[in-house]
């Protein structure tokens, strides 16, 4: 009962943080695509447009589920929530394979390939002994059972095309320290993925029961939106930075 | 118009975010005049009122586009979108603007006050007149993707599409008309369902309609920009044959720019249908709002 009155309080945290990170992707985009005259590459461009697209999809997702919770008193199954959180996810596998692309293309080589074959190996193989020995999905039906593996997967994609991003590190000069925050914020939501798929796929989001489950899951997507707010705040000072110089 | 000479010429191609302001503006401005004026029947006046505000202010733009058209050696889609990017820009936050007065005004205002002000638009609601469909109520529970929907969807918001081109076609800038119509439309009929189905169920009207406008929003706009598309295409072909000496190479370049950009119309109108199609399948809680709604407006009656 005591993690139950805690639900809204994290509902509303993720809400502050997702509109926080969408609105500041906003910005940073707007004002990247004003200094687009000044001879900024087009991938990049391309990569931070989606990005933002992306977190905004996710945002308004977020504001979805938290209008329908405060009306409803209960969280959506499949409903419109899932319509913003598969397109955004979808934007933003497109940004970080785009980038990851490019990175490979202008600086990679054999060891940096094979490392992320290895990095992307370990990240499915987690996956899979999730998907494998949590047999969750019984019951439910063909919507539910296609996000059920979707969202963990296309977190898992996303955070192995944004490892590039590490793994480029000394190659990436402007914008290293607000990237870096953007991959361990996916790492932040992968988890939160994994424990929201269990909590709702166990039911417990039916039956009213939040739960160590449900709080974990939310304190993921917590810091998860933290970090990209942050990440975007980064990027969007050092642009401004480098606008004065 | 003295309101014109507020704004710069060239305000609304550089600034296109301030049209929502504009919108906002003048459909207010709609709104009062026709009330006064007209108040046994104010609806269609407002409309045309908003839509004759907004006339010069296209007029200026379309002019100024025409002429960067006219100018352009080559063909390319990404010379076309660049150039036609503030346009459709212009006509989203106008067509917001719009929407929003109306949502605004329906959920605050007295419901004969409503029925009154916004008795055309309110028909629409129960299957009359001309509109786009972004506030279909058909019921097609139990299939993935209901086609017979999203055929009928796509077939009366083509009809849409279609009439947005002629207009701007025969009268330059008239599709104004139509889309300032489809945006009050959609915005009474948005605020009468949360406002009918907060009274049925006594939750919030402002969450209600929050949860709507989310909901339709993605297909709401996808088909908003079909119908921009459209007018845009229309109304600068209108211009090309006024302004460019007929089957020049000018004409026949500016002609094939907005044939692709009517075409990139239809593609966001099937896109349009496509996504609406699935929502009304698979969006339960927009369907409960509905039945809340019908169930408030049947005990009202």
């Amino acid at each position: 009962m005591a993690f139950e009155s805690l639900q809204i309080v994290f509902s509303t945290l993720i809400l502050i943080c997702a509109g926080a990170a969408a609105i500041l992707g906003g910005m940073f985009v707007s004002k990247l695509f004003k200094k687009k005259s000044q001879g900024l590459n087009g991938i990049i461009l391309f990569t931070f447009a989606f990005l933002a697209i992306g977190y905004i999809c996710l945002a308004l997702g977020e504001l979805t589920r938290y209008l329908i919770f405060s009306v409803f008193q209960q969280p959506p199954a499949v409903s419109m929530p899932d319509f913003y959180w598969v397109f955004g996810s979808i934007s933003l596998l497109i940004a970080y394979t785009t980038l990851a692309v490019h990175l490979h293309k202008n600086h990679g080589d054999s060891n940096k390939s094979i490392l992320l074959l290895f990095l992307g190996a370990v990240v499915f193989g987690v996956l899979f002994f999730y998907f494998y020995s949590l047999d969750f999905f019984s019951g439910t039906d063909i919507g539910e059972k296609f996000l059920g593996y979707f969202y963990p997967t296309i977190s898992s994609l996303v955070l192995i095309a944004s490892l590039n991003i590490y793994l480029f590190m000394d190659k990436i000069s402007t914008f290293k320290a607000g990237l870096s925050f953007l991959v361990t914020a996916n790492i932040s939501t992968l988890l939160g993925d994994m424990l929201y798929n269990y909590y709702n796929f166990q039911d417990f989001a039916a039956q009213g029961i939040y739960g160590l489950v449900g709080m974990g899951a939310d304190i993921f997507y917590v810091i998860g939106y933290s970090l990209y707010a942050i990440a975007f705040l980064a990027l969007y000072l050092k642009l401004k930075e480098l606008h004065e110089d | 118009m003295v309101l014109e000479h507020l704004f710069p010429e060239d305000w609304l191609e550089y600034r296109t975010r301030y049209s929502f302001i504009l919108g906002v503006i003048y459909s207010v401005i709609g709104l009062v005049i026709a009330s006064f004026l007209f108040p046994g029947d104010p609806a269609l006046v407002a409309v045309a009122f908003t839509s004759m505000l907004l006339l010069p202010e296209l007029y200026k733009i379309f002019s100024i586009e025409e002429r960067q058209e006219g100018s352009e050696k080559n063909f390319s889609v990404k010379k076309l979108w660049m150039d036609d990017i503030n346009i459709v820009k212009t006509y989203i936050f106008l067509f917001l603007g719009i929407l929003m007065v109306y949502s605004i005004a329906t959920l605050l205002l007295p419901n004969v006050q409503n029925n009154n002000l916004f008795r055309e638009q309110l028909e629409i609601r129960f299957g009359q007149g001309f509109s786009g469909q972004a506030v279909s109520l058909q019921d097609t529970i139990g299939t993935i993707f209901p086609l017979e929907l999203f055929w009928s969807l796509l077939s009366n918001n083509f009809l849409v599409l279609l009439a947005c081109f002629i207009l701007a076609l025969l009268s330059g800038d008239g599709a104004i008309f139509l889309i300032t119509w489809n945006a009050s439309v959609w915005g009474t009929i948005f605020g009468i369902t949360a406002k009918l189905a907060g009274a049925f169920s006594g939750q919030s009207i402002f969450a209600l309609f929050g949860i709507i406008m989310l909901v339709v929003f993605p297909h709401m706009m996808l088909e908003a920009i079909s119908y921009f598309l459209a007018a845009i295409a229309g109304s600068i072909i209108s211009k090309d044959v006024i302004l460019e000496e007929f089957a020049s190479d000018r004409f026949w370049s500016v002609f094939n720019f907005n044939l692709y950009l009517l075409l990139a119309g239809l593609v966001f109108l099937v896109l349009g249908a496509g996504v609406e199609a699935f929502v009304l399948e698979h969006v339960d809680v927009y369907r409960e709002i509905i039945e809340m709604s019908v169930n408030a407006a049947s005990q009202i009656l």
